[in-house]
């Protein structure tokens, strides 16, 4: 890679710099949090299906584990770079210490592009994956998951690999399993609900009414959905949904004054995500551009489809009435469209945090497969509201106690929570 | 204790006893099995006049070659006639030998035994046994074969002289006394010559030849009868004088003298089979001269063949020669005169297909018409594959829908006698007139009168394909022949065939009277227009097949089906070869995969690595499936497009298949399902086709039959193909054309380097893009050096603005890596497809960076979608081997991009928008992409200033009142009409005026509004400003008379002025 431009790795150390000059972090911990601990880097050979050998590079990256096992997911990407893995390694860091579940933060990949591969090869790339690093993870160690270019049939390769090598039955060595095959209920609606509950605790603290609330949502994928459905259980009313038409090749958002139904629109909604127009206008929908969402009169603005959605150009859109905006999607707001909404007072539900149910739930299929026990959905939701509501009061307190955004405090609290797990392990 | 000794000491001394009682036994067995064959020669040789008992005497031989003659009994069966030895039955010990004549079997001979006995080597039976049986079939089958001969050979003779007789001729005197026994060949001939001159000459003339070979003097002395006496004065003035003419008289001694050398020569038996052959040789002589008259009617050709094909198998004899004269003069008759169709067809076609044919033409008995273009493709497949799985047992078995061919003459017989032949000047007329007339047209066509003849023969159809749904396709005179594809030009009908007789067949005229009909339509038209084909006369044939699949619920349609391309243009991997073809395939009808259409994708496969699939994560496998399926509907006798899981939920036990075409989407993952119970399963169904490519032999089929035909018909081929669930049917073929462009691509040779903005040679694709106004360039170094994501969306934002605002199609993309990024958007500007789908072509580039040259995305990202709006793309390498990239040429020229969209100046670093007429001095970017030679080149053509001011001259003279102007006619003269017009060059008219004064002041005026606007033009073009660009010359009749000046230009002999036509 050049040296100059745009780097993951740095992007992330620099970020890391910055909160830990906050934390007036001692210089040997921030020497030990700003690199991983360990990496590996290894050679897969595999056999083609024309008969040749064809050699992959592999990675793993272990980031840290003070507080638990590592957590994170494989990528296959035909540019893959050992910075990038890193940068994501220690973001998977954080984000398992600010949602305070037991575990590190790690990430692997493969450069390889699965465009150029059958399924067959793909599966000799998992399963030498495995055969290459297997001493080095474990249920006890790191965890993997399903990543980039990366599903369910990946893990169960890897992990039928992994038992094949160590003798025994592990399901909690990987998750992102199908349900049936050591997956967990609940795994579906885990990133939409998640949301919901930072978004009702925030409420809380804002004093108002979640039943009384309105809210815009951006995107109408699973995420989306899903935070939809528990915010109308809770009595919530989204006044619209932007949605991504194939035909078009555009968005476009849909309202509805007296609040979308979720049922309705789900079923005039395409494979590709699409609500139909014909019948969303019969259903009493109107139909404006994809980028008015932002400008809806709502006290909850919820971006849940892709990032930079909220951006120095159009941060000044959003209506007075705005209170909170919850951050479903990854990075959907930028950094001056973020310290413009801090000093419209506006609180922001952190993406790292807002959609921490997904990594959340990964803990819980883990959890759940170590002991060979599956808790039914209700079960797996239930503890997932104490663990987010317990995670979000956490920073809210700091929050609160500092005067900052949620997003600083979210950061200050994950990485000192790793810290200090360093230094009760006598490390540093 | 006494018995075991005895038992100890027989094995002892047995074992040397019953290896000699063992060979001694074998050997008798050898005897016995050589004698019976010693006696067969001879009953063959003694008694062979009688066929009835030398076979009775050979049966009666076999039992006793036999290791147990006492339980054995034998027959013959030959024809209708048996033969056997008493108590001869069927038993379960069982040996027999075919008796073959012409290469057909005629009968067996078989032995029985009648007891059980011991395994041996063929059940009972020793494997010499076996040997014996077959030697014994073989002679027999000779002597079968030789006796037939003769017989028929005596029945000719015993005819003749039946005729002889009969004419109370007495057959001593007419025949000499050559004709001695065993000298029968005598007699033929002199009846021969005495009855069938013809033939007689015929067969004296292959005597003839026969003989020549031999170099015999006493044969070349004979001939020297016939030589005319010649001086050496002659010989070198040549032939320029026509030979004397001889006698029949000489002609005849010069015959029997013949026969005299031949007797000394030839044995008489070789005579007599030489004589057999020649006259079962002569038995396809009819054929042979019906097929030489070209325009023959199909009543004498059909009756030809029938003839033809009555004489009995093992006798339709004819020489290779006779034979493919006889083929190539029906393929030129019925198929096609194109030597490229002519060379092929002729290795493949037999006078048998001919006449199954012929028996499937729908024509009138007097006409003369072919089948046209993709009937006779059709044709000519069917027997190539299925000579192929004669051979290549891999092909499997394939299927061909049952085929009828409409001739190209009967839609001329149906306007002449509806009285249509005004129709068939349309073609002259302007485009949108024809597209005017087309409704109208259509239903003067449905409401013709079909003649009688060919309404018997529709209804024959009707009758034997029962209530099967049709197909009734175009098969053109000039459509799908080699170098012309028409593809998709003219129509192609569904009809679901259900309903009383008459409603059937009147919806089949219906049918055809439409394809008729589009034979005259706007687009084939200009098709041909383009083509230079306007001229030649288009004889649409018809072709009608029936429709492959089954009846599911209240559909009809086939399990699935789509087109295989021999050339794949749109390669998703470098793994990937051009020339290992693709498959588009579909659930259902075929309709969908052979048109694009928008929102839905077919599946796309390479045959040769068919796991090596488009999509491969989860999402796209999904997003980038079939959704819809168009059906054949009996009950409303449409065509519906229905949801696959519509049609998954209801049918989905009586659908073959099913389950090798679906896969659930479930929990993050795509999951084949193992067994057969769809119908209940709760998850998302997806169409992936996994289980046919993986657990059924379609893809090995496919790739036989296109590697075949490529290589057959020695071009790149479109096949359409369907699957019933059982079987694969090849359905149609046609040269492969991507869009207009049929002709082979080639790089130009004469661009210049310096207006060369690129070049690539890894992985190109066909393609040719003319007149690019727009280069949108995303500077690949300024792009790596962003320092942060939003940046690089900022980017991809200003990519998307700019989609918007260039005119569609006219701009190229140029830019790093990948395009579509979606994780790490470093490597290539994060756009969706929404953000590029108007641009006519996608680059790639990949620039090396510290010897590392990084994988390109070949588009996947958004793939399907740039197939199915046709776009095309292409990798550029700069820094390797024939790559290039003029990064000069890209840098000098001016950035425009503030003119389309608001920036930041930061951006105007990275994404450059060029319009190439300011780097070409007003002409434009051509690419052109040779995937043959794998070599692609993007140059700046040189303006065209001729083309475009012509373009405007028909705007000038269409909007023109002549009567007003006073205007009679205007002429154009100087560097417009040399077409040599330069960037400043004006247009100069020649007005001819006849009128007043205040018209002729209207006239200047019209002209100089014209001129001015022009001149705008040009400026906006190439900068230069004249004021105005048409320079007029008023000339009056007496001006003319005068030849004064400008007028003198008008009729002149060295240089014309040429005369403009008005348009309304």
């Amino acid at each position: 890679m050049a040296e100059k431009g745009f780097n993951a790795y740095k992007m992330a150390q620099d970020q890391f710099d910055a909160v830990a000059e906050k934390l007036e972090l001692d210089q040997a911990s921030r020497n030990l949090l700003r690199e991983p601990l360990r990496e590996y880097h290894f050679s897969i050979p595999v056999r083609m299906d024309d008969g040749t050998y064809r050699v992959f590079k592999g990675f793993r990256v272990q980031h840290n584990d003070a507080r638990g096992p590592c957590k994170g997911g494989i990528r296959f990407h035909p540019q893959e770079t050992a910075d990038t893995v890193r940068a994501l390694a220690m973001w998977m860091t954080w984000k398992c210490a600010v949602a305070d579940i037991p575990l590190g933060g790690g990430k692997g990949g493969v450069i390889c592009d699965p465009h150029d591969l059958s399924m067959r090869e793909q599966e000799g790339i998992c399963r030498g994956w495995v055969r290459q690093v297997y001493q080095n993870v474990g249920p006890f160690k790191d965890v993997p998951a399903p990543d980039v270019m990366t599903s369910g049939q990946h893990m169960l390769w890897m992990l039928d690999e992994y038992e094949k090598l160590s003798g025994g039955k592990y399901p909690g060595f990987i998750t992102g399993k199908p349900v049936g095959m050591g997956g967990s209920l609940g795994r579906t609606e885990a990133t939409g609900y998640g949301v919901i509950y930072h978004t009702r605790e925030a409420l809380k603290d804002l004093e108002m009414d979640i039943s009384k609330t309105t809210a815009a949502v951006q995107g109408f994928g699973n995420v989306a959905q899903y935070t939809i459905e528990l915010y109308n259980q809770y009595g919530g009313t989204v006044k619209c949904v932007s949605c991504w038409n194939q035909q078009e090749k555009k968005a476009y958002t849909f309202v509805k004054e007296e609040g979308i139904y979720l049922k309705e629109l789900r079923s005039i909604t395409d494979r590709y995500g699409s609500i139909d127009f014909d019948k969303a206008k019969a259903m009493g929908y109107e139909r404006i551009p994809g980028d008015d969402w932002i400008e809806m009169n709502v006290d909850i603005l919820i971006p849940a489809a892709l990032e930079n959605s909220i951006t120095a150009s159009n941060v000044d859109r959003i209506d007075k009435r705005v209170k909170l905006v919850s951050e479903g999607a990854n990075g959907p707001t930028t950094p001056e469209a973020d310290s413009v909404l801090s000093s419209r007072k506006i609180m922001v539900i952190p993406d790292f945090l807002a959609n921490a149910g997904g990594v959340t739930c990964s803990y819980f299929e883990q959890v759940q497969c170590n002991m060979n026990y599956y808790w039914s959905r209700d079960e797996v939701l239930g503890k997932l509201d104490e663990k987010m509501t317990q995670a979000f009061h956490g920073v809210l307190d700091l929050t609160k106690h500092r005067n900052i955004p949620l997003r600083e405090s979210a950061y200050m609290i994950a990485i000192s929570r790793v810290a200090e797990a360093c230094h009760l392990r006598g490390w540093i | 204790m006494k018995k075991a000794t005895k038992t100890a000491k027989n094995v002892k001394m047995g074992h040397l006893d019953r290896e000699l009682a063992e060979k001694d036994s074998q050997l008798r067995e050898r005897l016995k099995e050589l004698n019976c064959i010693y006696q067969v020669a001879e009953i063959i040789e003694n008694e062979g006049v009688d066929i009835d008992r030398t076979m009775q005497m050979i049966v009666e031989i076999l039992p006793q070659a036999m290791m147990y003659p006492e339980i054995a009994t034998a027959g013959i069966t030959l024809g209708p006639r048996s033969y056997q030895t008493p108590g001869h039955a069927q038993t379960e010990w069982s040996l027999s030998g075919a008796i073959m004549q012409g290469g057909k079997s005629v009968g067996e001979i078989r032995v029985n035994y009648h007891k059980k006995k011991p395994k041996r080597d063929i059940g009972p039976f020793l494997k010499e046994e076996g040997k014996l049986l077959r030697v014994v079939s073989e002679n027999v089958s000779k002597y079968v074969s030789q006796y037939y001969s003769e017989a028929e050979v005596r029945s000719y003779v015993d005819q003749m002289k039946r005729l002889l007789s009969a004419k109370g001729a007495s057959l001593k005197n007419m025949i000499g006394p050559a004709s001695t026994p065993g000298e029968e060949w005598r007699l033929i001939i002199d009846i021969l010559n005495k009855t069938d001159p013809q033939t007689y000459l015929m067969i004296s003339r292959k005597m003839m030849y026969h003989l020549a070979r031999l170099k015999e003097e006493s044969l070349e002395s004979l001939l020297a009868i016939l030589k005319p006496s010649s001086s050496e004065e002659d010989e070198q003035l040549g032939s320029n004088i026509p030979n004397p003419r001889f006698d029949m008289q000489s002609l005849i001694q010069v015959q029997q003298g013949l026969f005299d050398v031949a007797s000394k020569h030839l044995t008489s038996s070789e005579i007599m089979d030489l004589l057999v052959r020649w006259l079962k040789e002569n038995k396809a002589r009819p054929l042979l001269l019906v097929s030489e008259q070209g325009k023959i009617s199909l009543k004498e050709v059909q009756s030809a063949l029938d003839n033809y094909m009555r004489i009995p198998v093992g006798d339709r004899i004819i020489p290779e020669e006779m034979k493919r004269t006889i083929v190539t003069n029906l393929i030129r008759r019925f198929l096609n005169d194109r030597p490229e169709y002519l060379n092929v067809a002729k290795d493949y076609l037999e006078i048998e297909d001919f006449h199954q044919m012929a028996h499937r033409f729908i024509g009138h008995y007097e006409g003369v018409g072919g089948l046209g273009g993709k009937s006779s493709m059709v044709f000519l497949i069917e027997r190539i594959i299925k000579k192929e799985m004669g051979r290549d047992e891999d092909i499997g078995s394939i299927r061909f829908p049952r085929s009828w061919y409409m001739s190209t003459g009967a839609m001329r017989e149906f306007i002449h006698e509806n009285a249509l032949d005004e129709v068939v000047q349309i073609k002259y007329m302007d485009p949108n007139e024809i597209r005017k007339e087309q409704p109208f047209l259509e239903q003067l066509f449905k409401n013709g009168m079909f003649p009688s003849e060919i309404l018997n023969q529709l209804r024959d159809v009707l009758r034997e394909i029962k209530d099967r749904p049709i197909i009734v396709r175009s098969s053109s005179h000039l459509e799908d022949s080699y170098g012309a594809a028409f593809s998709g030009k003219y129509k192609s009908l569904f009809l679901c065939n259900t309903g009383t007789d008459d409603e059937r067949l009147n919806a089949l005229m219906d049918a055809i009277a439409e394809v008729w009909a589009s034979t005259f339509g706007p687009n084939p038209i200009e098709y041909r227009r383009e083509r230079g084909l306007l001229d030649l006369s288009e004889n649409m044939g018809v072709l009608i097949q029936e429709v492959v699949g089954n009846r599911i619920g209240p559909y009809f349609t086939p399990s699935f089906a789509g087109v295989a391309l021999t050339n794949n243009e749109f390669r998703w991997s470098a793994r990937i070869n051009r020339q290992d073809g693709i498959l588009r395939m579909v659930m259902g009808l075929g309709t969908r995969a052979v048109d694009r259409v928008s929102n839905d994708y077919p599946l796309l496969i390479s045959p040769m690595k068919p796991m090596i699939r488009v999509n491969t994560s989860t999402e796209d496998i999904a997003r980038y499936s079939q959704v819809f399926m168009d059906v054949i509907n009996m009950g409303s006798k449409t065509i519906d497009t229905i949801r696959i899981e519509d049609m998954i939920r209801a049918n989905s036990s009586s659908y073959p298949d099913l389950e090798k075409m679906i896969s659930f989407h479930a929990e993050g993952g795509i999951v084949d399902p193992k067994g057969v119970i769809l119908g209940t399963d709760q998850r998302q169904p997806v169409v992936t086709f996994n289980g046919i490519v993986e657990r059924t032999p379609f893809i090995r089929q496919m790739k036989k039959v296109m590697t075949l035909l490529k290589d057959r018909l020695r071009t790149p081929v479109d096949i359409e193909f369907a699957h019933d669930g059982s079987s694969l049917y090849i359905l149609q073929c046609r040269p492969q054309t991507r869009g207009m462009i049929s002709e082979k691509i080639s790089l130009p040779t004469d661009v210049l380097e310096k207006n060369v903005l690129f070049r690539a040679a890894r992985y190109v694709t066909s393609g040719l893009i003319k007149n690019i106004d727009w280069i949108v360039y995303v500077d690949p170094e300024a792009y790596e050096k962003l320092d942060s994501r939003e940046e690089m969306n900022a980017v991809a934002g200003i990519v998307s603005r700019l989609n918007s605002a260039l005119p569609k199609k006219r701009f190229l993309l140029m830019g790093p890596g990948r395009w579509g990024s979606r994780g790490d958007i470093k490597l290539g500007v994060p756009v969706q497809y929404g953000d590029i789908n108007n641009t006519c072509l996608l680059i790639e580039i990949a620039r090396s960076k510290g010897g590392y040259v990084p994988d390109l995305s070949f588009g996947t990202h958004f793939f399907q979608d740039l197939v199915e709006a046709g776009i095309q793309y292409l990798p550029l390498y700069p820094d390797e081997e024939g790559g290039y990239l003029n990064e000069q040429l890209l840098g000098i020229s001016e950035n425009r991009l503030h003119e389309h969209v608001q920036i930041s100046n930061g951006h105007k670093e990275v994404v450059r928008l060029i319009r190439t007429s300011d780097i070409s001095s007003g002409g434009s970017l051509s690419v052109v992409m040779d995937g043959e030679s794998i070599k692609a080149m993007g140059y700046l053509a040189t303006p065209d200033h001729n083309s475009w001011r012509m373009e405007r001259l028909d705007d000038v003279l269409s909007d023109i009142d002549r009567k007003t102007m006073g205007i009679e006619e205007i002429y154009l003269v100087g560097s417009v009409k040399e077409n040599k017009a330069g960037p400043g060059s004006d247009i100069d008219l020649i007005v001819v005026f006849n009128g007043k004064r205040e018209q002729e002041e209207r006239l200047l005026e019209y002209f100089r509004e014209w001129g001015e606007r022009l001149d705008e033009e040009n400026f906006y073009r190439t900068g230069i400003r004249s004021g105005c660009l048409l320079d007029v010359h008023v000339v009056t009749h007496g001006d003319i008379a005068n030849k004064t000046s400008w007028a003198s230009h008008i009729g002149s002999v060295y240089n014309p002025a040429r005369k403009l036509t008005f348009r309304k």
